[in-house]
């Protein structure tokens, strides 16, 4: 307790040093008054009974410091010394100081950088109120309920809008219960009538619930209400700070205006704050408008229920919309998830009998803190990856540092033995190695912010597409920062300590002598930065194959056959839907664009598609062979409906049958073209042409389909991913699922050359139909490799870093190790040593050094790289070429890092050298 | 190199550093008992008229270093046993006065107790022969 009080008396001293050393000198020139007083009534002369009572009072000097030593912390005057004395050291070798904090920048400013984008995208929470008291609604998929259908991109988020309704009715449990979901798949899902010119905008439909239920006021005028979402409220509209500030240059009288949003006229009644960025991270909707059924504005753009629905809000099994909800107050998690997974079970089981209970999905509630976490699971191990590497980086800036220290070490000697001959103790000298070594990395963290500060803006720009910017708050928060200092401590203490410790171990009488007599100590010394360099070349080997990998899987990527033609074509999406277009109108409207595109000239051929490829975008359905009798067994299809001259048009070619063409329409036989992946995985041999198939789990002979043709397989949805079987339909017959589709148009030069005059063609037919993605498919397939990209490109970065740091470590330590062996080398020239000798020797001395750290770092690397497996194709994680191409330029590039110091070693002239003391 | 500039360099003022360490550790137990002791009987005290006191009583404990009163001082100040005010001398110039606190005289009657039980067991021991071990 007594401790305590101290210590607590001594902390609040710490800000009141001057005071109180004036309050002890008045008390002390007081305390001498008095005594003398006191001898000079006893008889004493003034002067005598003055200089008596100062003899008497002791020597005020020990006093203070026993005096100070009580009232405070000694450890914080000395530390404020120690910097004060660490800064002069440190300006007065300006150069050393220069390179390492630079070298610590480096690494400090790419760990800082790669951490701002793991706390962007994992550790921030939602910019609403309490955040962490929102729960997130989602289901075990693994447990398909077979009238499910879904839309949209995590089907364990996923829920119908009537479900969503029961959920919401919850109100014993739930406060408040909010479902959202994207009008399209992309960016660019909404067409925005400004001035009677179409643009496009990232459109989000939303229930009453939802801004109250975040708890975001908004920025001007109202939110999303419960009243806007009733049948015939007029319609409203809420648009995001950056939206405001992009297309209305924040025109406060926003409020009231009338916008058209895909035809239909809305009113802006508010505007959000601008920190708020919707309920995901990564993404931020422009537009928010209330549920609704119009078929000009749906969820994902996508015809209700897979076009088995009339709306949205009949759609029982159509799951489309994210849910999350805040608790009653009271109601723990688990309360309110049994209470609602009893709901959810009804639900599924009401069109649904199983023959077991256990094959029903059960509903969770995740706490949603962050939001919906779809850029979280994505990115997560990617990042962690990253922030490895980074890692690296940084232990071989400090490896670097310490090398760097160690050879100033002979140069700080004399100081440091002067400084122990004279009484300091070895800790205190440690103390004050250390204080400038943690002193150079908070040098280096503050400018490493810096670094960071824009190289994070660069990475989110390297991590967008053109089509899906990702949209982060990447400003340096608290965490960023603790997570800095913290870094900045770590690694003062961790290059700063070996170093120290080495330095201050010193013979103190051969050491002020300074001769070369100490040879001993100066070899162990040696020793630490030999194993220091072999260190940094492991890692840094370690990193290399690391983005060799990567370099590798990018190129692989990029050389894949996708068994489509990429050259000189270029894609781009309609949504006529928007503009009110449907059915027979819709695809006599497609027919007819597609005709005049066909007949421009520089075009060699154009078709269209469902989603383009590498769109990342796809329909997945169960279907169902007939003559597999009543098996009920259902195969997982990939579908996609094309228009006539699909296959020639991309470069597909058809191996049986026949091709869909321009007499496949409404009017003719269903009719459907496999591939051979459909055809080996499901006809086992058999020949497929003439057989019929339908969707769902049993074959339906009203619905079926005959199959006219097989094409050879091709991917065209993700390049990562495995061929799927593929089913492609004639888009004309298949009216009543039409929305969106893409042109292909494939250019007969070059495919920036006819984007004009395809604007015009569209213009033409109807000018409020705004062209979508319009990108040539190297982009397209750019945008789908931009991870691999990223990654090929940052670990290249951070293996050249650690090269270069590496190397340059092993350069200063040769050029070091011949400076201080001069002398030896003068005698041996003198003995008669040819300069040839001398230059093999000191290249064999680096070269042992950088093989011993290529052959620990193949060990390491082969750990290393199996945890990256999955993210690399099309090599092996110990592919021999890249290990072997990675150790030989290391090997190379440290012959030249030794080669310099060994040609400064042949030209020792041995009279000079001998003469060198 | 500037010696005196350097923050170990300065250590050169106080020479014996060690030994007097241990020498304070040791008055420092009993000088503060005194302290509170003369506190409790005379009231407020300036630090000069507390080293009188306990001149006066202990003979020459005090008759050099006077000054290694201040610092004991601080400690039963920042323990919380006394508490310290500026008031007016004798000579009616400033001095830091110093009173005993609540906690300070719970603490001499703990300490008190305790050191009365001590010597008088040292005190036996010292007045015992040898034929009492017998």
């Amino acid at each position: 307790m007594k401790i305590l009080k101290r210590s607590l008396a001594r902390l609040r001293n710490l800000f009141s040093r001057h005071q109180d050393d004036q309050r002890l000198k008045e008390e002390i020139a007081e305390h001498v008054a008095l005594q003398t007083a006191e001898n000079i009534r006893a008889g004493l002369s003034s002067a005598e009974a003055r200089r008596q009572a100062l003899l008497k009072f002791g020597v005020v000097e020990s006093m203070t410091e026993d005096y100070r030593s009580e009232r405070r912390f000694l450890f914080f005057d000395t530390l404020v010394q120690d910097v004060r004395y660490a800064f002069r050291m440190l300006l007065k070798a300006p150069g050393f100081t220069a390179v390492a904090v630079l070298t610590l920048a480096l690494g400090i400013g790419a760990n800082t950088a790669i951490f701002s984008l793991v706390d962007a995208v994992m550790l921030k929470s939602l910019p609403v109120k309490n955040p962490q008291q929102l729960v997130l609604f989602q289901w075990d998929d693994n447990k398909w309920a077979p009238q499910f259908g879904q839309t949209g991109w995590d089907s364990k988020y996923s829920f119908s809008y009537p479900a969503f309704q029961q959920f919401r009715a919850q109100t014993n449990v739930l406060s408040s219960a909010f479902a959202w979901v994207p009008l399209g798949f992309n960016d660019e899902n909404m067409t925005v009538g400004i001035n009677g010119q179409p643009t496009l905008a990232n459109g989000q439909m939303v229930t009453g619930d939802y801004f109250s239920g975040l708890g975001v006021t908004p920025l001007l005028g109202r939110g999303i209400n419960e009243a806007d979402e009733n049948p015939g409220a007029p319609r409203v509209a809420v648009i995001s700070y950056a939206y405001w500030s992009r297309r209305f240059a924040r025109d406060a009288s926003i409020i009231g205006r009338n916008v058209a949003l895909n035809g239909i006229s809305f009113t802006i009644v508010g505007v959000t704050p601008s920190s708020f960025y919707g309920v995901q991270v990564g993404t931020e909707p422009d537009i928010w408008v209330p549920f609704d059924d119009k078929p000009n504005m749906r969820p994902w753009s996508t015809q209700p229920g897979g076009g088995t629905a009339a709306s949205v809000y009949t759609a029982r099994n159509w799951l489309c919309v994210n849910v999350m909800a805040r608790l009653q107050n009271g109601v723990t998690r688990a309360q309110a998830q049994s209470s609602l997974d009893v709901l959810f079970h009804n639900y599924v089981t009401a069109d649904w009998h199983p023959d077991n209970e256990s094959r029903v999905p059960h509903l969770f509630l995740a706490q949603a803190t962050e939001g919906l976490p779809q850029l979280q699971e994505g990115t997560a191990q990617p990042l962690y990856i990253l922030m490895a590497a980074v890692g690296l980086v940084l232990l071989i800036a400090c490896a670097n540092v310490a090398t760097l220290l160690l050879a100033r070490a002979s140069a700080r000697k004399k100081e440091i033995s002067v400084r122990l001959a004279i009484g300091a103790s070895r800790p205190r000298l440690i103390r004050q190695l250390l204080t400038e070594s943690v002193l150079m990395s908070l040098l280096g963290a503050a400018l490493g912010l810096v670094f960071a500060a824009w190289g994070t803006r660069a990475l989110v720009a390297l991590m967008s597409s053109s089509s899906n910017q990702l949209i982060l708050d990447v400003n340096a928060d608290a965490k960023v920062l603790l997570f800095t200092l913290v870094a900045a401590v770590l690694t003062g203490i961790l290059f700063g300590l070996a170093p120290a410790f080495r330095i201050t171990r010193i013979e103190l009488a051969a050491a002020m002598k300074d001769t070369a007599a100490n040879v001993s100590d100066a070899r162990d010394k040696h020793r630490l930065g030999k194993s220091l360099i072999v260190f940094q070349v492991a890692v840094s080997l370690v990193l290399m194959i690391g983005a060799g990998l990567f370099v590798r899987t990018l190129v692989n990527f990029e050389n894949k056959n996708f068994g489509f033609d990429q050259q000189n074509l270029l894609s781009f999406g309609l949504d006529p839907t928007r503009a009110g277009y449907h059915d027979a109108r819709l695809v006599s409207l497609y027919s007819q664009l597609l005709d005049r595109i066909q007949s421009l000239p520089g075009v060699k051929a154009a078709t269209l598609v469902e989603y383009a490829p590498f769109y990342g975008v796809a329909d997945n359905n169960d279907t169902s062979i007939e003559g597999e009798g009543n098996k009920s067994v259902s195969y997982n299809v990939r579908s996609q409906m094309v228009g006539p001259d699909f296959f020639t048009a991309m470069g597909i070619p058809i191996i049986a049958g026949r091709a869909i063409n321009r007499t496949d329409t409404a009017a003719s036989p269903k009719i459907a073209v496999i591939d051979e992946t459909f055809a080996r995985k499901f006809f086992h041999g058999q020949y497929p042409i003439g057989q019929r198939f339908s969707g769902g789990d049993k074959f339906d002979p009203k619905n079926s389909i005959e199959i006219v043709g097989v094409a050879k397989s091709a991917e065209l949805t993700d390049p990562h991913a495995e061929l799927k079987p593929k089913a492609y339909y004639a888009y004309a017959q298949s009216a009543k699922y039409l929305d969106t589709m893409f042109f292909e148009v494939r250019a007969q030069g070059a495919p920036a050359n006819i984007i004009s005059e395809l604007r015009d063609a569209v213009y033409q037919l109807d000018p409020g139909l705004p062209l979508m993605d319009l990108k040539t498919q190297t982009e397209e397939t750019a945008d789908a490799l931009s991870q691999e990209r990223l990654f090929a490109r940052l670990t290249t970065v951070f293996g050249l870093i650690a090269l270069l740091l590496a190397m340059v470590g092993l350069y200063g330590t040769m050029a070091y190790s011949v400076t201080r062996k001069t002398h030896e080398i003068g005698i041996r020239m003198a003995l008669g040593a040819k300069p040839a000798n001398v230059l093999a020797m000191v290249i064999r001395q680096g070269i042992t050094l950088a093989l011993l750290g290529v052959a620990i770092g193949i060990v390491l690397a082969l750990g290393a790289t199996r945890l990256i497996s999955s993210m690399i194709f099309g090599v092996t994680p110990y592919d021999p070429v890249t290990f072997f191409v990675v150790a030989a330029v290391l090997v190379a590039v440290a012959f030249l890092a030794c080669f310099i110091p060994a040609r400064r070693a042949m030209r020792v002239d041995p009279m000079i050298a001998l003469r060198y003391e | 190199m500037e010696l005196c500039n350097t923050p170990v360099g300065n250590q050169k003022l106080r020479i014996p550093k060690e030994t007097m360490k241990q020498k304070m550790d040791v008055l420092q137990g009993t000088l503060a008992l005194m302290i509170l002791k003369t506190l409790d009987v005379l009231g407020p005290l300036h630090g000069y008229g507390i080293a009188r006191r306990i001149e006066q009583i202990s003979g020459d404990l005090l008759a050099v270093n006077q000054g290694t009163l201040y610092p004991v001082l601080l400690k039963l100040e920042q323990e919380g046993s006394i508490s310290s005010e500026w008031g007016a001398s004798e000579h009616n110039r400033r001095a830091r006065f110093y009173r005993l606190t609540r906690d300070g005289r719970k603490q001499l009657q703990a300490e008190t107790r305790d050191w009365n039980q001590t010597s008088a067991v040292i005190a036996r021991f010292f007045a015992a022969k040898s034929e009492d071990f017998s």
